[in-house]
């Protein structure tokens, strides 16, 4: 390499000169490709940021003065890839989880604050609408509840028979109870999934989901405090309800939130307003799943063990009183 | 087929960096490749569930075809190779399409969007009476048509974003690989030495006819003269070139891949010179 290559393109010296730059880089990153950043050593970990400034750099020079094309190509490839690995997920899982309970979802749930308020409003109106219409006339219950699914649960029964429904003589094999808290688990979480899905359509179709299953609580309601049940019905009902209705709430108002980012877009357009609020919709999901499998279990295995009433109601209390200082104060101070 | 769409990220050096996005055919595929290794893993479980006829057992894999169902995915994406088993397969990755660094909330978005996207309409088209008991017929063809739109959606935008990637402002994209090959110059001139017989000069005029399009054309065609249909090629774009540039027999006999790797580098290195001057000329005229 003496006179030649000097009198060659001005490309040719150009790329003499970073290569090694280039190779290194190009090394470094397959590595953390395969194996993470803990396969490379803290020294080479050091170098990665400057090498990754200097192939940019690189690349940017090239773009305007370098017309060989698999150089280009290369120099492209590497910076995006290099770019990917220095932009990727840089939290490991066990960390981002932590953070996670500590303040992202905590904080998530306070962000959709107004979509919670609507939605537990319209549960509210639901379980209104039918409670008050059942009272006056009992007949009604037979529009809001469909009979295969009341279980007995309907005005023809005895009030010892509706008494029954409440509480469970027998003994459950511990498999049994597991299992039934399991299935309850699957098919809620899908219910709150579909809510959110059903709630990001512009948001009707989630709140009518609501409305049902407000009536539905409504209808059952009026009919165990016609029998005066009022007490047992709600020690029955409140110890996963407390966690599961919040759960199915967050869950659309989750939805709520990113159609409300749809259709209230503000400056930036629409995508871009439904990326940023959807930001806070995966968090409140995996959250709501997380609290619909402990009601799940409440449900499954608390409820039919215990035949109490008051451990059921000091259930109530304290599951209440847990997600209000949890949502309502968990990761405040953090920055 | 059209070229493949591109996804221009903007590096915090302010350097804007492009990506290949991951064309549909392939996310299918990957898609296709996670489904099969998750349909076995409950398979396995609910094998072994039967088999013991544990209701524990059969509780925990009630629990597990809706957990790993969503963690599978979670789990590996929020990893530093930002990709699935199926997705490493197929070469593709998970990007932020702002080019920012990809969060966990991200990744959870993406992958619980999924659900509702496939799996809770599929569910709800295998066994609509769970969800809702006594429901009028045109639901479930409410839940096919859904299922249909939502699959179908990254066909229909430009950036190949499924629902769930507009909504956690993600996007796939191909693992970018190109290889570095040796440049082309450095051989002309290397193999010029060897010899030490003089190499084709060209005249000034000769190096004006053709354009940078031309020239990345005849580089491709260098560096594929080894390849079948090589040689081929290179004797024909000699002849061509020989004839558009007027190249004078009192100039020199030289061999086809010697005289054009020659004019590569005389061509870059003058089509360089005008570049730094400020003159860009992208095609011959005429």
């Amino acid at each position: 390499m003496t006179a030649a290559p000097a009198q060659g393109p001005w490309s040719a010296r150009f790329r003499r000169e970073r290569e090694p730059i280039w190779r290194e880089l190009d090394k470094l990153v397959s590595e953390v490709e395969r194996r993470g950043f803990g396969a490379i050593g803290p020294e080479a970990l050091g170098r990665l940021p400057s090498l990754y400034r200097a192939t940019l750099s690189s690349l940017s020079v090239a773009r305007a003065a370098v017309l060989d094309r698999n150089l280009l190509d290369h120099l492209e490839s590497l910076a995006a890839r290099a770019h990917l690995c220095l932009c990727g997920p840089r939290e490991r899982v066990p960390a981002a989880i932590g953070r996670y309970c500590r303040t992202v979802f905590p904080r998530a749930a306070r962000a959709v604050r107004a979509p919670l308020l609507l939605a537990s409003l319209v549960l509210a109106l639901g379980f209104a609408i039918a409670f008050v219409l059942c009272q006056r006339d009992l007949e009604l219950y037979w529009y809001f509840i469909d009979g295969s699914r009341a279980q007995g649960r309907d005005p023809t029964a005895s009030t010892e028979e509706l008494r029954a429904t409440l509480f469970f003589e027998e003994q459950y094999d511990g498999g049994a109870l597991g299992f039934f808290a399991a299935w309850l688990w699957t098919h809620n979480s899908q219910v709150t999934l579909l809510a959110f899905g059903l709630a990001i359509l512009g948001g009707v179709p989630g709140l009518l989901l609501l409305l049902v299953t407000g009536l539905e609580l409504g209808a059952m309601s009026a009919l165990f405090h016609d029998r005066g049940l009022a007490v047992e019905w709600w020690s029955w009902v409140l110890p996963h309800g407390v966690t599961e209705l919040l759960a199915v709430l967050l869950g659309t108002a989750a939805g709520l939130h990113v159609a409300q980012g749809l259709v209230f877009a503000g400056p930036h357009g629409r995508l871009r307003a439904m990326a940023e609020h959807g930001k806070r919709a995966g968090p409140l999901l995996f959250g709501a799943m997380v609290m619909l499998f402990l009601a799940g279990n409440i449900e499954g295995v608390f409820r039919q063990t215990v035949q109490v009433v008051p451990v059921r109601y000091a259930l109530v209390l304290l599951s209440a009183l847990l997600w209000l200082v949890y949502l309502g104060y968990c990761g405040r101070r953090e920055p | 087929m059209t070229a493949p769409r591109q996804l221009r990220l903007l590096t915090t050096e302010g350097v804007p960096v492009d990506l290949e996005l991951g064309s549909a055919a392939d996310r299918v595929a990957a898609f296709l490749i996670d489904l099969l290794l998750l349909v076995l893993l409950f398979v396995a479980l609910a094998v072994v569930a039967v088999l013991t006829e544990s209701l524990w057992l059969a509780a925990i894999a009630m629990s597990a075809s809706l957990f790993v169902r969503v963690f599978w995915f979670v789990l590996f994406e929020a990893r530093p190779g930002a990709a699935t088993p199926g997705k490493r397969r197929l070469g593709l990755r998970v990007v932020r399409a702002d080019g920012g660094p990809l969060s966990f909330e991200a990744v959870l978005t993406r992958n619980f969007t999924r659900e509702i996207e496939v799996f809770v309409p599929l569910l709800f088209l295998a066994s609509a009476e769970d969800f809702w008991p006594g429901h009028p017929g045109f639901v479930r063809l409410a839940a096919a048509g859904w299922i249909v739109v939502v699959a179908t959606m990254p066909l229909w935008n430009r950036s190949r974003a499924r629902l769930g990637d507009l909504v956690a402002g993600t996007r796939v994209v191909r693992v970018p690989r190109a290889l570095l090959l040796g440049d082309l110059v450095r051989r002309a001139a290397t193999g010029a030495q060897q010899r030490e017989a003089g190499a084709p000069v060209f005249k000034p005029a000769q190096l004006g006819i053709y354009g940078i399009y031309e020239l990345q054309v005849l580089e491709d065609v260098l560096r594929k003269a080894r390849q079948p249909g090589g040689k081929e090629a290179v004797a024909a774009v000699a002849q061509r070139i020989r004839a558009k540039i007027g190249w004078d027999e009192a100039q020199g006999e030289f061999a086809d891949e010697k005289f054009l790797e020659h004019f590569y580098a005389a061509q870059r290195k003058h089509l360089e010179q005008q570049l730094l001057f400020g003159k860009r000329k992208e095609r011959k005229r005429g």
